[in-house]
């Protein structure tokens, strides 16, 4: 399999993420500061002009977008870069992927440290309104997740974890590292499946508001398919274990593509009709085609 | 149906809760049997102390409006709404009894508080006869 292929992959995922998705975060400043307290742009509009003048943000996950995609070109085009030097007895593919996975990382970090800072300013700088709403409406993963879905995700996660107790007693695995990787993979297993029974519960903010039922239930959905990925990466050890074979790459670049889909999922979000409570200077992530048409 | 609360009222947040939660439930809107979010879900939609709703919830269920039934969560009860009635009606009836006694305190003859009550309540329900 060409090296390209798993380059172009790595790169759309790189583009989407990081010039797609993160800097749409821009246009939800004004619907977070609302939904703490509609009053608070009207009394601070100074405050409210620089905030929609700053572009620090967006221009540097652009230029980590570049950086990360001109990298990776780097590599493949075998340019001779001091930094890339050292794990160059690995296959190309491997080193692709080894890069891919920093980058992505050291962005996804950057991003978070940026949403923590967001927070925090939103937090000492806008209090919250006196005059609170909500719903009487329980919420459950039921709602938005049908149940064959949910109960097909719990007998895969049964029977994968007993796949990995089981397999020692006929001979495969058994030793330290598999007992390792076997508490890696159930702790993850065990933290996406305790988020997805807690996350229904998130209260209801500004992307609800905007965005309506198909918010949390693009949510939710994501949520389950993540929890496909300890049992991917279970079932690919176990597979290399068992059978033979080697599944790495492939199963890593599907994960590239599943990980593009579910932003592709949330890039698609369009704000309900009519009179969705959408604040002035609110723009959708792209032009609505139905009102459009 | 969505619930309002208001924290620079006067009146306690947990107690705003109760009484929406009882009028609700009075007029329907909440049906017996009907589910209520977990402690959790409002108290996070609410931005309030989970022990504030906790409040609420105990309240309720000591009146015997709603019923928590463990992990399967929390219920309006079958009988709420005659609760909730019964519950209004004691609370009417001591208020009437505090303002008359005031109003005797004030040194209000019986005719003259009767004509009062009977003044209030043609301004407050013009349309009805009243005695």
């Amino acid at each position: 399999m060409s090296e390209w292929i798993d380059f172009s992959i790595y790169a759309f995922q790189i583009v989407l993420i990081f010039v797609l998705l993160f800097p749409q975060s821009v246009h939800f400043t004004l619907p977070a500061i609302v939904d703490r307290d509609p009053a608070w742009p009207a009394a601070h509009p100074q405050v409210m002009q620089s905030l929609a003048r700053s572009r620090w943000f967006v221009n540097t996950c652009y230029a980590w977008a570049v950086l990360s995609v001109g990298a990776l070109l780097a590599l493949r085009l075998g340019v001779d870069v001091p930094v890339f030097s050292a794990p160059r007895q690995a296959p190309e593919w491997e080193v692709l992927r080894a890069w891919h996975g920093a980058l992505m990382v050291i962005g996804a970090l950057g991003y978070f440290a940026c949403f923590c800072v967001w927070l925090r300013w939103l937090r000492v700088n806008v209090p919250l309104a006196a005059e609170r709403r909500a719903s009487l409406t329980p919420r459950g993963a039921g709602d938005h997740v049908p149940r064959w879905w949910r109960v097909a995700t719990e007998l895969l996660t049964v029977g994968h974890l007993g796949a990995w107790l089981a397999a020692p007693a006929f001979g495969f695995g058994g030793d330290a590292d598999y007992w390792r990787r076997f508490a890696f993979i159930a702790a993850g297993t065990a933290l996406l499946a305790v988020m997805s029974w807690l996350w229904p519960q998130r209260r209801q903010g500004y992307a609800d508001r905007l965005f309506g039922d198909a918010f949390r239930r693009v949510e939710l959905r994501v949520f389950y398919i993540m929890r496909l990925a300890p049992l991917t990466t279970g079932a690919v050890v176990l597979g290399e274990a068992i059978l033979g074979l080697d599944l790495a790459r492939a199963a890593h670049l599907l994960l590239a593509l599943i990980i593009c889909g579910l932003a592709l999922a949330f890039t698609r979000l369009r704000p309900v009709e009519p009179g969705a409570g959408a604040p002035t200077g609110y723009r959708p992530f792209a032009p609505d085609r139905r009102s459009a048409a | 149906m969505e619930i309002t609360v208001l924290l620079s009222s006067p009146e306690p947040v947990y107690e705003q809760i109760v009484r929406q939660v009882q009028d609700a439930v009075a007029s329907g809107e909440l049906a017996p049997g009907a589910p209520l979010p977990t402690v959790r879900q409002l108290a996070g939609d609410l931005q309030l102390n989970r022990n504030t709703v906790a409040r609420a919830y105990k309240q309720l269920e000591d009146r015997g409006v709603i019923l928590t039934a463990g992990r399967k969560g929390t219920f309006v009860r079958d009988n709420a709404s005659s609760e909730v009635e019964r519950i209004k009606a004691s609370r009417a009836e001591r208020s009437v009894r505090h303002v008359v006694a005031a109003l005797l305190g004030a040194g209000l003859s019986r005719a003259e508080i009767e004509t009062l009550f009977r003044d209030a309540l043609r301004v407050a329900l013009p349309k009805e006869t009243t005695p």
